[in-house]
């Protein structure tokens, strides 16, 4: 019976080449959106499971919380972990501090080999990091390879850079040209699951060497300058830890803040950082929960989209086969035989999409990898987790598609269906209907919600910073020789016709975070110190990066005691302090180390921090000696002007060279850097745009179908129509009303949820495009979209069915 | 056989009721064949779907080989159709899908018969009705006639007792009109009952037997005058 079954349904898709191509063009492409999304997902959600201590892993997290700023850190004051372990032995079994010196890079060279390099990710350490994350050594002591002060661990690829094929360990590496360090292991790469992934790591002890004053800085509650991360005793509760740690804060950061800030301590699983980390200076990148959310609620629509399409047209199609179903039962079919013959049709029929999509989905993977910049879910494909999923899915959507028509038609009474098959369509069209109108609303929902997305990332995008990023060439200096030289260097740069202007500031500007630091503004009494984020800043910085200034002057070379004595400030710090106009800040006075400083200039608004964060008041001072230059300023800035700047690169690093034989001459374009750290979003953008028109193509093909269908059922009474008169307007307005009509319901019904997402999806974004605005434009548009494309789609069978000659179709029924 | 007592069947839509068969009672004899007929509308086809099982009656009895099938579900009612009896359509009511052996071998399967038996039955009522050489034929690549011969191998393959013919030669034309008729002459000659709904005194004329119907009633019954031969 099976196999006269598949006959039967083979012969019937071979028969109709039109609905079968729409029926597995769709499901296909369903499927394989949603496996690819799915996998991506699903890669979000597992990051960081794959550690063996993943449940017990967690990392403190501070708050602070003062009348002019409100953030969370990832990280926490050298002092904490000891603390935490000595205190709350009974919850916690071992835990870590890791360290990167906020520095871009670190340098080191082999002695031996006298290879150098400069290392981004770089991690110092306390001893017993492989208790707490999996490390695999592959050349070396397997445990205890951090003890020994000195020591670092390097992963292969870095030992291939430095050693070659020789065995790097007991080998030596000069940190920064100063300290000696060996090699007490070689590790694997750290799984690309991970949040952060070191490649270079080196013992916490290691930093005497560096800084002279070591045991008071590390006893510092002030400085949030080490990510703690600590490993649960099994079975122990972190919220129970949770809930101890305002003691912490009672009992050791009270003399070191004021009564106005107040600080929380929180714990984070592991688990949790990557998706739901709010904290700011984070040890790498995180991803995002509310873009995962986003792309799972796509893929879930698309393959409902997909699978009513399925629905839709197989029910269409079944109804077409009411005659069959009258001869099978006159012929002595019951009912279940015959819901069996139609539910095994649309398994085998969704069997072999699903099978087809998942092809396509492992065919174009590769390039969804290389487009979204990083690989997901290799690791899952071919997995049981894939093949049940699969399952559940076949089983769903063919027990979805082959039940209903199954259902419909083994009821219908043999004499009815042998007396005409199309009489009996009727009872689905509801249904059909019903279903279509669903497929639309979902439609629209995703067209507009899609386009408000673009909307706000294209504004974020291409807001104006307040500062001019192009030919703007950033070199990291932070421990580097050339910053003790830096005027030197700065003359001697400027001496090439194509670098324009040379500054020097703590951050990059764009993508940082930024230190707070303590001031008593004019007016303020002793001891009411709010806090601020402060830049440190060289001569020539708002030349440099082009920012407009609003009042005042900038630093200058002409008053020798800006250094000391003056600060700038942006708009946003006048507003704050009411002091009113921007001239009228000018000469306002703030206190800061016991200095009283006054304001010179007034900017105009920058982005010195996130993009998606909002506009803060800033400070921006000199450093007033050699030693705060060295700690403060991290960055050179070099504006090119125009034309080739590989001459002016040159001559930059043979200048670089003269003063900095450590390090090796590194630099990056300021623009490419900013386009870099929102680059990930604008992709995930441009790839949900991407199956957004997916779903839109096969919502379309679903139209089709049914579109051909309804013409096929409706050609009698187009026939009868005509030779009564009607003209060919009339009748393709007649056929194409319906269609129209589905597609203004569903913009309709769409709105409310549409609206209600896309206004809480815009809260969490400080710059907002004009909401109403643009919601109203791009439902207009999501409107105008889909009624040219259901046009487009239904339009020429339409016409053709408008024009055809009714004694054809007369004749044919 | 068959008989019917006081059979009634009313038609009822939302403003209409239409009485197709009234008060009729009927009895057909193992080995007879019948021709119903009359003008359209007058309850033909609907006394043949009653006989056929595919329809109830709205009162009245009617016995199929002893057994009162009023009271049967559908269920009850297709297994005693299958196997006992066959039906032949004006529209042939082929599969399109299947070859002409398929469509033959189809009652066989929901009859549950091995393979091997389904292939022999089937391929020896292809043979009776000269149709093995187009065995492997879809519907489509037949002519009307040969589409009937193939519903006729159809609804006597499984040996059915009684054979429903509603306008058997309605699409066809009169050469092959006349062939169709001899092989059902033929087959109620072995034995097999037959009912024949049709409009052509021609037809009828091949019956033993001729039931007239008006307005849903039994108005009269003949022998034929002639059997053409």
């Amino acid at each position: 019976m099976i196999r006269s079954t598949l006959k039967v349904a083979f012969r019937n898709a071979k028969k109709k080449p039109f609905y079968t191509f729409i029926n597995f063009a769709g499901l296909i492409t369903g499927v394989a959106c949603f496996t690819l999304i799915s996998l991506y997902v699903w890669d979000e959600l597992q990051m960081d499971s794959h550690q063996s201590h993943a449940e017990q892993i967690i990392r403190v997290d501070q708050a602070t919380k003062s009348e002019d700023s409100d953030g969370k850190s990832a990280k926490t004051p050298f002092p904490l972990r000891d603390v935490l372990i000595g205190d709350y032995s009974s919850y916690i079994n071992s835990g870590v501090r890791l360290f990167d010196l906020d520095s871009e890079h670190v340098a080191l060279a082999s002695p031996e080999t006298q290879e150098r390099y400069r290392h981004g990710d770089f991690l110092f350490s306390d001893p017993g990091i492989e208790e707490i994350f999996d490390i695999r050594v592959v050349r070396g002591a397997n445990s205890g390879f951090l003890d020994e002060p000195g020591s670092v661990v390097i992963t292969e690829r870095v030992a291939e850079l430095y050693f070659g094929n020789d065995d790097p360990v007991g080998q030596e590496l000069i940190l920064e040209g100063r300290i000696s360090l060996t090699v007490t292991a070689v590790m694997e790469e750290w799984d690309r699951r991970s949040h952060f992934r070191p490649s270079v790591i080196v013992d916490m002890e290691s930093l005497r060497g560096m800084w002279g004053n070591y045991d008071m800085i590390t006893n510092r509650w002030r400085w949030n300058a080490v990510w703690t991360y600590l490993k649960m005793e099994p079975g122990a509760d972190p919220e129970g830890l949770e809930r101890q740690l305002p003691d912490i804060v009672d009992t050791y950061y009270g003399e070191y803040f004021s009564d106005d800030e107040e600080v929380t301590l929180s714990v984070i699983p592991l688990k949790n950082i990557w998706l739901h980390s709010e904290a700011d200076s984070e040890i790498g990148q995180t991803g995002s929960y509310r873009q995962i959310w986003l792309f799972g609620a796509v893929g879930f629509l698309i393959l409902i989209i997909a699978c009513i399409n399925f629905i839709n047209l197989s029910t269409a199609q079944s109804i077409l086969r009411a005659r069959e179903v009258g001869v099978r039962k006159t012929l002595g079919a019951e009912r279940g035989s015959l819901m069996k013959q139609f539910i095994t049709e649309s398994t085998l029929f969704t069997g072999v999409a699903v099978t087809a999509g998942l092809a396509v989905a492992w065919l174009a993977y590769p390039y969804l990898a290389t487009f979204a910049g990083r690989e997901f879910g290799t690791l899952h494909i071919g997995t049981l987790e894939l093949i049940l999923a699969t399952a559940v899915l076949v089983a769903g959507v063919s027990l979805i598609s082959g039940f209903y028509p199954s259902a419909v038609l083994s009821s219908l009474k043999p004499i009815r269906s042998l007396r005409g098959g199309m009489a009996s369509a009727k009872g689905g069209a509801t249904l059909r209907k019903g279903l279509t109108l669903f497929q639309f609303t979902v439609t629209a929902l995703l067209l507009i919600g899609t386009a408000m997305v673009y909307v706000q990332y294209s504004h974020l995008q291409e807001r104006d910073l307040g500062f001019d990023q192009d030919r703007v060439i950033v070199i990291p200096v932070s421990m580097t020789t050339a910053i003790w030289y830096y005027d030197e260097f700065r003359d001697q740069a400027l001496t090439h016709s194509g670098i324009e202007n040379v500054s020097g500031s703590r951050l990059i500007l764009g993508g940082e975070d930024f230190l707070n630091y303590q001031v008593i503004p004019e007016g303020y009494g002793e001891g009411r110190e709010r806090s601020f984020p402060k830049l440190f800043v060289k001569h020539d910085f708002v030349e440099t990066m082009g920012i407009q200034m609003s009042a005042g002057r900038s630093f200058s070379r002409d008053f020798s005691t800006d250094p000391q004595e003056s600060l700038m400030i942006n708009e946003a710090m006048v507003e704050r302090m009411g002091w009113g106009t921007p001239a009228e800040a000018i000469g306002r006075t703030f206190q800061v180390n016991d200095h009283t400083m006054t304001v010179v200039g007034v900017t105009r608004d920058f982005n010195h921090t996130y993009l998606r964060r909002e506009l803060e008041p800033l400070i921006m001072q000199m450093p007033g000696n050699t030693n705060q230059m060295i700690a403060n300023i991290s960055y050179m800035k070099v504006r090119l002007s125009g034309g080739s700047p590989g001459d002016a690169i040159q001559h930059l690093e043979s200048v670089w060279n003269e003063f900095d034989n450590t390090h090796p001459f590194e630099f990056f374009y300021l623009d490419e850097r900013l386009t870099e750290l929102y680059g990930s979003e604008r992709r995930l953008t441009t790839l949900l745009t991407l199956f957004a028109i997916f779903a839109i193509a096969i919502a379309s093909l679903g139209l089709l179908g049914l579109g051909s269908y309804t013409l096929q059922t409706r050609s009698r009474e187009v026939a009868i129509r005509k030779t009564l008169g009607a003209t060919e307007g009339g009748i393709f307005m007649l056929l194409s009303k319906d269609t129209l009509k589905i597609v203004a319901i569903a913009h309709m019904v769409a709105l409310p949820p549409a609206w209600y997402l896309a206004s809480r999806w815009f809260e969490s974004f400080p710059y907002q495009v004009s909401f109403g605005y643009y919601f109203g434009l791009v439902v207009l548009l999501s409107l105008f979209l889909t009624t040219t494309v259901a046009f487009l789609t239904i339009g020429t069978q339409t016409w053709r069915a408008a024009y055809r000659d009714p004694i054809e179709s007369l004749r044919s029924e | 056989m068959i008989q019917t007592t006081n059979l009634h069947k009313v038609y009822r839509t939302e403003e209409v009721e239409t009485t197709a068969l009234n008060q009729v009672n009927l009895r057909i004899e193992e080995g007879e064949f019948a021709a119903v007929m009359g003008p359209s509308g007058c309850g033909k086809s609907t006394l043949l779907n009653i006989m056929g099982l595919l329809d109830t009656p709205t009162s009245g009895e009617y016995r199929f080989l002893g057994e009162n099938t009023a009271e049967m579900n559908e269920k009850e009612r297709a297994r005693l159709r299958k196997g006992n009896i066959g039906f032949i359509f004006q529209s042939f009511n082929l599969i399109d899908e299947l070859t002409a052996f398929e469509n033959v071998e189809l009652p066989l399967q929901y009859l549950g018969i091995a393979a091997d038996k389904r292939v022999r039955m089937a391929e020896e009522a292809l043979d009776r009705m000269g149709m093995m050489p187009r065995r492997n034929h879809f519907p489509a690549q037949l002519s009307g006639g040969q589409q009937q011969r193939i519903a006729i191998s159809r609804a006597v393959v499984a040996g059915a007792k009684l054979l429903l013919a509603d306008e058997p030669t309605g699409n066809l034309d009169s050469d092959h009109g006349d062939e169709v008729m001899k092989l059902l002459g033929e087959l109620n000659e072995a034995g097999t009952t037959i009912v024949m709904v049709t409009h052509s005194d021609h037809d009828a004329s091949f019956a033993k037997r001729t039931i007239r119907l008006h307005d849903g009633q039994l108005v009269g019954e003949e022998e034929p005058a002639t059997i053409n031969s």
